[in-house]
């Protein structure tokens, strides 16, 4: 099961990771930031299924593109931010990680805009 | 109007099991709330779908949304053509000065000159915003390496003339100097003469050392 090799990695990993702290912190750094790509490659390819899944409902509900690309844009940035901030956390970099996050938190602003800009242009239209 | 509250009310429902799908996918951070941000502005337009459609601006929504989204994007394609266009320009001179270098090559191959033994080097105009950008400023080729046989000169006749003031009058062109008697030979002159015809620039601009 995939749940084993994913729990493997990451125990040998931090095994790794906390042996290594003490002669090369540095080295013991770049374990945890490969451990994480590795990881994080991993779970990509199962979201891919599931999000392909959800594809095909999407196509099925007659649901407007639309809202589906960005509803996948929003889980994408949220998913990318999350990773590359705990990556700088792991390496004691705080400051940059909370850089990225705003990063993410501002590239989800940018999703929303249009759709804000055209249902506040809409709801003037609507009220009389 | 049967069949469009039944759409309604199914796009309503595979929205919100997407969104519960998404709530529990997402990653447990700050970044939920600016999620739920965009998921609720989603919701909301699903719910007044009906109402878009009563007035007829379902597309004029569609229209506003596209457009906003090209104003949002426009800053960042305007920025990644700057780039590109930079990147573009610094490649082409790049390939302009291998070619310049190959053809210089060439020409001192065709005197009999080895390019092992000699280094070439170009002075262009790499400022991209000014007029003159990749224009030939300095060709400098230095004639050197461990061969000496390779760089050939004509013969050198060395003459000492005796003047009255007794001091010997030398023009000295031997072996351990050779860099003097190359610079001042024909050799030189016929290769500047050459390579400026070549590149269209001045001969002044062009210069020949050897060790």
């Amino acid at each position: 099961m995939d749940i084993f090799k994913i729990v493997m990695i990451g125990i040998i990993a931090a095994v790794m990771a906390v042996i290594l702290r003490e002669e090369k912190p540095e080295i013991a750094m770049q374990v945890s930031l490969v451990t994480g790509l590795i990881l994080f490659l991993f779970i990509i390819s199962k979201l891919d299924s599931v999000i392909t899944v959800l594809k095909y409902f999407a196509g099925k509900a007659n649901i407007d593109i639309l809202y589906f690309s960005t509803i996948l844009k929003v889980i994408a940035i949220a998913y990318i931010t999350e990773f590359g901030a705990q990556v700088c956390r792991d390496a004691g970099e705080c400051a940059i990680a909370s850089k990225i996050e705003l990063a993410g938190k501002v590239l989800i602003m940018v999703l929303a805009i249009p759709i804000l800009a055209a249902l506040m242009d809409i709801m003037i239209k609507i009220v009389p | 109007m049967l069949d469009f509250i039944r759409n309604w009310i199914i796009n309503i429902t595979v929205v919100m099991i997407f969104i519960m799908l998404l709530e529990t996918i997402l990653p447990n951070s700050d970044m939920k709330r600016y999620v739920n941000v965009v998921v609720g502005l989603l919701i909301v337009v699903v719910i007044i779908q009906p109402l878009m459609l009563v007035k007829d601006i379902s597309l004029q929504f569609n229209k506003n949304v596209l457009e906003a989204t090209a104003f949002v994007q426009q800053g960042s394609v305007a920025a990644q053509a700057v780039d590109l266009n930079r990147y573009r320009k610094q490649e082409a001179l790049q390939l302009f000065e291998a070619r310049i270098k190959g053809e210089i090559g060439r020409l001192l191959e065709q005197e009999g000159i080895k390019n092992d033994n000699a280094r070439i080097e170009l002075e262009l105009a790499t400022d991209i915003d000014q007029q003159d950008f990749g224009r030939i400023r300095s060709v400098d080729i230095y004639l050197d390496g461990g061969d000496s046989s390779a760089i050939e000169v004509n013969k050198i006749n060395v003459s000492i003339s005796k003047v009255d003031d007794g001091d010997d009058n030398k023009s000295v062109m031997n072996k351990d100097n050779g860099e003097y008697n190359f610079s001042d030979n024909s050799l030189t002159s016929k290769l500047k003469n050459s390579i400026s015809k070549a590149l269209g620039v001045e001969e002044s601009a062009v210069s020949i050392r050897a060790k």
